[in-house]
């Protein structure tokens, strides 16, 4: 199986991070709003609306993004220490509340002990579940 | 790097041909979106839209 998103993913997102420093990118498909990207200074806001396209896409892209659901959280790891090392936030939101916060702003608390790592913030465990539970 | 490129390029066939024929027009809107070229800040805004009318095997 091959798997695109390893390597690809986080500097990529870097690239985009460093050359846009500020305005909105949204995306509508079907005539809904799907996702919408505000960029800032160092930072980004990516909230998600309608799911629908979302879940299509990811049963679209698993067979060859690969992995298990742990596999899915060392790359988010991956990324957000890239991030915090690099001094950029991506913070993601959902019914308009920031659900998780990765890179240099975030305040991981009790949540460092399940994740191992300072750079991943989850807001509310609650609303994280039901975001996941959703997109699967 | 070939194979991750054929990859991805699946990917994309795939989903193209998931939205092929069912009105799923994509639309992106640029709002005041602020890109560093060469150290030199520009604005853009506007919208880029996507029709999927057919998917035809090449």
């Amino acid at each position: 199986m091959v798997s695109v998103g390893t390597s690809a993913i986080p500097s990529f997102l870097l690239r985009i991070l460093k050359a846009l420093k500020g305005g909105r990118i949204s995306l509508e498909i079907g005539g809904k709003r799907t996702l919408s990207m505000e960029f800032r200074e160092r930072s980004l806001v990516l909230e998600l609306e309608d799911l629908e396209p979302l879940r299509a896409a990811r049963r679209a892209l698993s067979p060859i993004s690969g992995g298990s659901p742990t596999s899915g959280l060392s790359r988010i790891k991956e990324i957000a220490e890239l991030l915090r090392d690099e001094d950029y936030t991506v913070s993601l939101a959902w019914k308009k509340r920031i659900v998780v916060v990765m890179g240099r702003e975030a305040r991981p608390g009790i949540s460092r002990i399940f994740l191992g790592t300072d750079s991943v913030e989850v807001k509310s465990i609650k609303d994280a579940l039901d975001l996941l539970s959703q997109l699967t | 790097m070939a194979e991750k490129i054929t990859a991805l390029a699946e990917a994309i066939s795939t989903i193209i041909e998931k939205l092929a024929g069912k009105g799923s027009d994509l639309v992106l809107s640029l709002e005041d979106l602020t890109i560093d070229i060469a150290g030199r800040p520009i604005k853009i805004s506007g919208r880029i839209r996507i029709d999927v009318v057919y998917v035809r095997e090449a």
